[in-house]
């Protein structure tokens, strides 16, 4: 009897206990259940890692405008980049200067989408960042653009970029400050900038210009010959180098009148996805034309191309 | 400053699509040279007379031939205004007066294309071309670019920046095989004619060989619809050549056959090998074989012209003008 009752006694403990244990998760799935909107943090922390795991985060390349730019002299450079993934976290997208090997690297900005402050147009995705440069010896600033996205635990970085600092002005030449917008080149010359009107060199003057563009696509010797080239004249073209560069050197001729005709040397050189090139141009019959191409042989050893 | 001007110029309209760019882009420019755009009144004939020679050097030079267009006009107002150069050197340009003068404004535009599409490769913006080519605190360069801009626009031209900031349209790539008579339907069609012909004005600068033909057109029986069971009553066209910009003087013509339906229909002509020639002017012409019957072709209201001609017993009269393309898509090499 006694027996008995211990165990109908541990019974009746353990069907509690079983009852206990077995009410608790359901009251607990009920709660999520009843939580349908995306927003309630127990369904957020679930889906993150699912997230993370499967979706790739990307970031347009980085543009600088202009590309490139000379030593001592303040130059206003327009950094953008094109986001257009939904999950970026506004606010979040910061330009990165990178230092040497090994250093820490330095935030220059926040960028923006608001159409202020340089950026073109509002809500474009393109994010830009606005900011003077004033290098002091001709190199390359490296660059890249960090964003943080919804769902990503880690930021995502976007392709270096680089701004090329090129030496100043040769010897006899000035700097040409009116062609320093956005999309101009680094322009130097040697007649105080008095263009006869229509932009034609006057007798004895000099022109060296260097800017990039985007690479075009196929051949480099193509695209020279058939875009940079045409209408030229007594064409030459051979390889050479340009700090550790493979590039090709092109000597023209362009008859544009019976009396006006420009003598030409240009450089382009193909670095990433980048293409850098580099002019000098005098008119033909100048008695220093040797001259003018040491200089622009000088200029063009000590360029320095990111690598 | 630049990037602003050029937020504007990209609000004020869709990009080209380049087929129909470079298919209308000398008649534009020959309609607005024929307008009252000069100072005095009428812009030279031989200005005016030049489209095709501004798109020639265009094609040539990879430059946009409304820009060279467009400084003529801040310049000289195209000729008509010869305050910096002298009148009998034909340098509507302006383009270092001193030392160049042509013996036609043809000569100048080829000119002035080459410098400046050299000029374009190292300085790519209207901007950066304003500040050598008239300097400001020259005279009347104060308002250059604003000029420059507003002709260039006004012309359809678009200054626009990529995203790496370089300038996608000033330079000026043609169109090649086989996109390079395209035009795409936007619109019912046009106005039928009655008992005669109708004519669609293509404009010049088209040079290829052009392989086949595509068009929308019906036609309706006029008092005869019944008749239009037998294909010998569908309406013609032909596409004829001109050596004037008045289609006046007739220099070859190509049957396309009685293509023309009594239900609208887009068919393709193959095997035509027409030679197009850049320096002669296109027309398409119809041609109905019923009383009171008209042919209807079909495509956009917005741009070119088309005539409606009674033309009975060839007495030509033009009763009705209005802007037109019909649809038309060229297959050719060029």
């Amino acid at each position: 009897m006694k027996t008995t009752f211990l165990i109908i006694a541990l019974l009746v403990i353990l069907t509690g206990l079983s009852l206990w244990l077995h009410a608790g998760p359901p009251a607990q799935t009920d709660q999520v259940r009843a939580s349908s909107t995306p927003t309630a943090p127990y369904i957020q922390t679930s889906v993150a890692p699912i997230a993370s795991a499967t979706t790739t985060r990307t970031i347009g390349p980085v543009n600088a405008t202009p590309s490139m730019i000379t030593v001592n002299t303040s130059t206003m450079v327009t950094v953008t980049v094109q986001i257009t993934d939904p999950a970026l976290i506004a606010g979040s997208v910061n330009l990165v200067l990178l230092g040497a090997l090994g250093t820490q690297p330095t935030i220059l900005g926040v960028m923006h989408d608001d159409g202020l402050n340089g950026d073109a147009v509002a809500g474009d995705h393109i994010y830009t960042l606005q900011m003077p440069f004033n290098e002091s010896s001709p190199s390359q600033i490296q660059f890249e653009v960090s964003a943080a996205f919804q769902g990503s635990l880690k930021r995502v970085v976007s392709p270096i970029a680089a701004l090329v600092v090129l030496p100043g002005p040769p010897i006899g030449f000035t700097l040409d400050s009116a062609q320093l917008s956005p999309a101009g080149p680094v322009s130097f010359n040697n007649f105080g900038n008095n263009y006869l009107r229509g932009a034609v060199i006057p007798p004895n003057g000099a022109e060296i210009d260097g800017l990039s563009v985007i690479a075009p696509n196929g051949s480099l010797q193509s695209y020279i010959s058939n875009v940079e080239l045409t209408g030229s004249i007594n064409v030459f073209m051979q390889t050479l180098t340009v700090s550790a560069v493979s590039c090709i050197q092109a000597f023209s001729q362009d008859q544009f009148t019976a009396t006006l005709a420009y003598d030409n040397e240009a450089v382009y050189c193909p670095v990433g996805t980048m293409l850098y090139k580099f002019y000098l141009s005098y008119r033909d019959g100048d008695p220093n034309a040797s001259g003018y191409q040491s200089t622009f042989q000088g200029y063009l050893s000590s360029v320095v191309f990111p690598h | 400053m630049s990037r602003l001007v050029v937020v504007a110029l990209i609000i004020g309209g869709v990009p080209v699509e380049a087929e129909l760019y470079n298919f209308q882009l000398s008649s534009i420019i020959s309609s607005y040279l024929s307008g009252p755009v000069g100072i005095n009144g009428q812009v030279p004939q031989q200005m005016a007379g030049s489209s095709s020679i501004f798109f020639q050097a265009g094609v040539q030079y990879n430059i946009d031939p409304r820009l060279i267009v467009a400084i003529a006009g801040a310049e000289s107002h195209f000729g008509t205004d010869w305050g910096a150069c002298s009148q009998s050197g034909f340098n509507a340009w302006s383009w270092d007066c001193a030392e160049n003068s042509f013996s036609s404004f043809g000569d100048g535009i080829l000119a002035v294309s080459f410098h400046l599409s050299k000029w374009l490769l190292k300085h790519p913006t209207i901007q950066s071309i304003q500040s050598r080519y008239c300097p400001t605190g020259d005279g009347g360069c104060d308002v250059w670019m604003s000029n420059v801009t507003r002709y260039y626009t006004l012309l359809g031209g678009q200054q626009v920046y990529g995203v790496d900031g370089s300038i996608t349209n000033l330079t000026f790539v043609p169109t090649s095989s086989p996109g390079f008579m395209s035009q795409s339907v936007r619109s019912a069609g046009s106005i039928g004619s009655w008992y005669g012909d109708n004519w669609y004005q293509l404009g010049t600068s088209f040079s290829g060989t052009l392989q086949s033909l595509t068009i929308k057109c019906s036609t309706d029986g006029g008092n005869f619809p019944q008749l239009l069971t037998d294909p010998f009553f569908y309406g013609s066209v032909t596409l004829n050549e001109f050596s004037d910009p008045g289609y006046g003087s007739l220099t070859n013509s190509y049957p396309l056959g009685k293509i023309c339906t009594p239900v609208p229909t887009i068919i393709t002509v193959p095997n035509l090998n027409i030679p197009l020639l850049a320096n002669r002017y296109y027309r398409l012409d119809t041609y109905e074989g019923l009383q009171n019957a008209s042919v209807t072709l079909f495509g956009t209201n917005q741009f070119g012209t088309a005539m409606w001609d009674t033309f009975i017993y060839g007495i030509g009269v033009v009763y009705y003008t209005y802007t037109f393309y019909p649809y038309i898509i060229g297959d050719g090499t060029p």
